[in-house]
C-alpha cells in the first residue's frame, strides 16, 4: 500500500477511533467572521442527534470542538442506533420539547418530515438573515445528492448534506486478477473474467466462485446478499438496488398513475421485470455465504471485508474501511469498484433522466422547527458544509461538495479504491436516493411481511409480488393517495 | 438410602457449569478478538488475547461517564425502592388497613403492562416537570431514579411482603409492652430480622435498573445516559463493533458479580425466608 495513502486512510481511523485532534490541522478561512457571528450566542449549547456512523463521529469529535474554539458555541452530538435516533428526533419534534437543534435525516424520511412541517427552510432562513450567511458556504457547491433535501415546490434546502455515497459493485481484484482463476473461468464459461455488466455475467461469476470455494475448501462464495428474512434491509436491497437494475424504478409505484403499484393500475411492483429481478436475486442469495439470510446493510460489508465473497453490492460508506483498514478488513488493497450489472436499456433510461441504476444513499442534518437555538444552529450547519472541513471528512467514503473531489487526500484514496470517487463524481447522477414519497415507512411496513414470506420460500415470487402490489395500493388508499 | 455415585454427581455439575458459564466464556472470547478475526475465523477457542478492546473501553471518557450514571441511577433507585418498599410493606402487614389486599394487587399492576406503554407518558411528564427554569427531569439521574420506581417499587413491595409476614407480630407486641416506640420497633426489632429480604430486594432492584435499556434509551440524551444505552453507539452503519460491545458487557458484569458475591449469603436466606411459615 502506498505510504501516502496509508497516511490518509489512517487519518480517518485515528480521528474517528481515538478522538483525534484533526481540528488543529484544519484551517478555517474568515476566522474573524466566525468569531464575530458566534459572539452573539454566548452560553448557547447546540444539541444534535445522529446515527452512530464514522461521519457522525467526525462531527462530534472533530468539527464540534473546532466550531466551539472559533465561535464559543458548544455543540453536543448524541450518537445512537438508527431506530433510536428516529424515535428520539420524532418524539422531540412532535412534542415540541426542543431538545435538539439538529437532527439527522436520511433522504428516505425527509419527505415525511416535510409533510409534517418538522424542518426549517435553511435557504429561506439564510436569505432572511443575511448576517448569518457565512462566507465560504455555498449551496451551489453541493453535489446532486442535495436535491434529495429540497422542497418539492420551492426547491429550497431543508437539510444540509453531511454524508453521501453510492451503492456500488465491489469485487476482489486479487481473485479477478489471478492467472489460474482467470484460466479456469475462461475454460468454464468461454469468456474473460472481468466485473460483470449484465445480470447473466454476474450470476456466472457468482456461480463460478461459489463452486471454486467449495472445490478448494475455502470460505469463499460468489456473491453477497443483504437478504435478512425479517429485517427491512432485504426489502431495501431489492427495491433500491436490484429492481432498478431491471428497470423497475421508485419501488414500482407510479405517482403519475394515481400511485398505482400493480401492473393493472399502471405500476410495476408485480411486473414481469420485477418478478425476473426477484427470481434472479433469490438465485444469487442461495449461493451466497450462509450468513446472508441474516445480513442487513452492515453485515454485507463485514462479509466482504472478511474475504468471504468475490463480489457484491455494498454501500459505498464501507468502501474506504474495507479497502484500507487492516484492523477490520482482510482484503486491504484488493478491492475494485464497478457499476452494478444492468439489463439492456436501463443505462440509457438513467442517462436520459428517466430512471437510475442504483442507490444514492446518505443523510443530512436538518434544523427542527422546534429548536430553541435556530440562529446558532444555522451557523453550525453552514460550518459543516465549508469546503475546508471536507477533505478529512471525505476519508469515510462520503462526499457532499463538488469541490471536495479535487482535494489531495481524496485523489489519493480514489486511486486506492479503484476510482470510487471518480465514479461518484462522473456517474453519481445515474444513482438516485429514495423516491419522493412521504408514505415511505407505511408502504414498507404494509408489504414487508409478504416480502419476508417470499424470502423464506413460503410464498412463490409471482404470487408474492402480486400480493405486495395489492397491499401497497390498499395502504396508499387508506392514506388517501389513491382516490 | 441409596448412595449417589460421586462421578455422576461431578459430571452433572460439570455439565451444568458448562451450560451456565459458556455464554460468559464466549462473550469473553469475543471481547479479546480483533474485529478482523470475528467473522473470518469465527471459532470459539481462545487463541491469544487482544486486549485493545478493553483499553479502548477503559480510556473512553464517555463510556466511563455512562458507567458512573448507571452506578448512580441503579444504586439510587435500589436504595429508594427498598426503603419505600420496606415502609409500605410494614404498614400493609402490621396495620388493619381497609382493602390492603387490593392495594397490594394494585401495586403489581404497574408491572403487568409492557414498559413501552409507559414511554410516551413518562417522556411528556418528564419534559413538563420543571426543576429550575428551563431544566426538566428529562435526561437527569434524579429523573431516572424516579422513573425506575415505576416497575421496581411494586417489585420491592411484593418481594418484601413474605419477609415481613414471616416475622411474628408477637415480637412487635412484646417490644411495645416493654415501652418501645414505633420507630424503635421498626429499627431495632423488625429491620434486623428483615435483612436477608432487604438484601435480596436491594440486589434485584439494582440489577433491574442496571440492565434496563428501553426507558433509558428514550429518557436520557446527554447527561444521564447509561451504559446499556451507550452500547447502541457501537451498532453502526459501517459494522457492529462486537469486540468493543463484548468488552463493555464484561465490564457491566463485574459490578453485578461483586455485589452478588458480597451478599450471596443473604440472598439464599432471603429467598427461602417464610417458605415454611404455617
Amino acid at each position: 500500500m502506498k505510504i501516502a495513502f496509508r497516511t490518509g486512510a489512517s487519518a480517518l481511523a485515528l480521528c474517528l477511533a481515538a478522538g483525534f485532534a484533526g481540528a488543529q490541522d484544519m484551517t478555517i478561512e474568515n476566522q474573524d467572521w466566525w468569531q464575530e457571528a458566534g459572539a452573539k450566542f454566548e452560553g448557547v449549547t447546540l444539541r444534535g442527534v445522529t446515527e452512530s456512523t464514522p461521519p457522525s463521529n467526525f462531527v462530534g469529535d472533530v468539527l464540534a470542538p473546532k466550531f466551539e474554539e472559533l465561535t464559543g458555541i458548544r455543540v453536543e452530538v448524541e450518537t445512537t442506533s438508527w431506530d433510536q435516533m428516529y424515535d428520539k428526533a420524532i418524539k422531540d419534534m412532535e412534542a415540541g420539547t426542543g431538545i435538539y437543534d439538529m437532527v439527522y435525516i436520511e433522504q428516505d424520511i425527509v419527505y415525511a418530515y416535510l409533510a409534517r412541517d418538522f424542518l426549517v427552510n435553511t435557504t429561506k432562513a439564510l436569505a432572511e438573515k443575511s448576517e448569518l450567511k457565512a462566507p465560504g458556504y455555498d449551496e451551489a457547491n453541493f453535489t446532486t445528492f442535495a436535491d434529495n433535501f429540497r422542497g418539492a415546490e420551492d426547491g429550497d434546502l431543508y437539510g444540509i448534506p453531511m454524508e453521501a455515497f453510492i451503492k456500488i459493485y465491489l469485487y476482489r481484484t486479487d481473485l479477478f486478477g489471478d492467472a489460474d482463476i482467470q484460466a479456469a473461468f475462461k475454460e468454464q464459461t468461454g469468456r474473460d473474467l472481468a466485473p460483470a455488466t449484465t445480470h447473466k455475467e454476474y450470476a456466472e461469476i457468482a456461480q463460478f466462485f461459489t463452486a471454486y470455494g467449495e472445490e478448494n475448501d475455502m470460505d469463499l462464495w460468489g456473491t453477497t446478499a443483504q437478504a435478512h428474512t425479517g429485517h427491512p434491509a432485504s426489502w431495501y436491497e431489492f427495491f433500491e438496488s436490484v429492481a432498478p437494475t431491471y428497470g423497475v424504478f421508485d419501488w414500482g409505484i407510479n405517482p403519475g398513475e394515481n400511485y398505482g403499484a400493480s401492473v393493472e393500475n399502471g405500476g410495476e411492483m408485480n411486473s414481469d421485470a420485477a418478478k425476473e429481478a426477484l427470481t434472479w436475486w433469490l438465485s444469487m442469495r442461495d449461493i451466497a455465504p450462509p450468513e446472508s439470510v441474516q445480513s442487513t446493510w452492515t453485515e454485507v460489508a463485514t462479509t466482504f471485508a472478511a474475504g468471504r465473497v468475490a463480489q457484491g453490492l455494498v454501500y459505498g460508506e464501507n468502501a474506504a474501511w474495507i479497502a484500507a483498514d487492516e484492523t477490520k478488513s482482510r482484503v486491504v488493497g484488493n478491492v475494485g469498484v464497478a457499476l452494478p450489472p444492468l439489463q439492456e436499456g436501463v443505462m440509457a433510461a438513467a442517462e436520459a433522466g428517466g430512471g437510475y441504476i442504483g442507490y444514492y444513499d446518505g443523510g443530512a442534518f436538518g434544523l427542527p422547527a422546534t429548536s430553541k437555538n435556530q440562529d446558532a444552529a444555522l451557523l453550525f450547519l453552514q460550518f459543516m458544509a465549508l469546503p475546508e472541513v471536507q477533505e478529512q471528512w471525505a476519508m469515510a467514503s462520503r462526499i457532499t461538495l463538488d469541490s471536495t473531489y479535487d482535494t489531495p487526500m481524496v485523489k489519493e484514496l480514489d486511486e486506492e479504491l479503484g476510482g470510487y470517487f471518480t465514479m461518484m463524481k462522473d456517474q453519481g447522477y445515474l444513482f438516485k436516493g429514495a423516491p419522493e414519497y412521504p408514505f415511505h415507512r407505511q408502504v414498507l411496513e404494509a408489504t414487508a411481511p409478504t416480502f419476508y414470506s417470499i424470502l423464506t420460500g413460503d410464498t412463490p415470487v409471482s404470487e408474492g409480488l402480486d400480493k405486495m402490489a395489492a397491499e401497497a395500493e390498499a395502504e396508499l388508499k387508506t392514506l388517501g393517495y389513491r382516490e | 438410602m441409596k448412595k449417589r455415585n460421586p462421578w455422576l454427581q461431578t459430571l452433572f455439575w460439570v455439565i451444568i457449569s458448562f451450560l451456565t458459564l459458556f455464554p460468559i466464556y464466549w462473550l469473553f472470547v469475543i471481547s479479546v478478538k480483533p474485529a478482523v478475526d470475528l467473522f473470518s475465523t469465527p471459532d470459539i477457542i481462545l487463541r491469544g488475547a487482544y486486549w485493545q478492546n478493553y483499553v479502548d473501553v477503559w480510556t473512553d471518557r464517555t463510556l466511563r461517564g455512562y458507567m458512573l450514571n448507571s452506578l448512580i441511577i441503579s444504586s439510587g433507585n435500589a436504595l429508594l425502592c427498598t426503603t419505600l418498599g420496606f415502609f409500605a410493606c410494614y404498614a400493609l402487614t402490621r396495620f388493619n388497613l381497609g382493602g390492603k389486599e387490593s392495594i397490594f394487587f394494585w401495586t403489581i399492576t404497574n408491572r403487568m403492562a409492557p414498559p413501552a406503554v409507559f414511554l410516551l407518558p413518562l417522556f411528556l411528564l418528564m419534559t413538563q416537570v420543571y426543576r429550575i427554569g428551563d431544566f426538566t427531569l428529562l435526561d437527569t439521574r434524579f429523573g431516572m431514579i424516579m422513573v425506575y420506581c415505576t416497575f421496581n417499587l411494586p417489585f420491592a413491595i411484593w418481594t418484601l411482603r413474605p419477609t415481613l409476614d414471616g416475622i411474628p407480630r408477637e415480637l412487635d407486641e412484646a417490644a411495645y409492652v416493654d415501652g418501645a416506640s414505633s420507630w424503635k420497633v421498626i429499627s431495632e426489632v423488625v429491620f434486623p430480622l428483615c435483612r436477608p429480604g432487604l438484601a435480596v430486594t436491594l440486589i434485584l432492584t439494582w440489577v433491574f435498573a442496571w440492565n434496563e435499556y428501553l426507558l433509558a434509551a428514550t429518557l436520557t440524551n446527554f447527561n444521564a445516559r447509561t451504559l446499556t444505552t451507550g452500547l447502541s453507539e457501537y451498532v453502526t452503519t459501517t459494522g457492529t463493533e462486537w469486540g468493543i460491545m463484548a468488552a463493555i458487557s464484561v465490564f457491566t458484569l463485574i459490578p453485578a458479580l461483586i455485589v452478588f458475591t458480597m451478599v450471596q449469603r443473604h440472598i439464599v436466606a432471603g429467598l427461602t425466608f417464610g417458605a415454611v411459615k404455617g
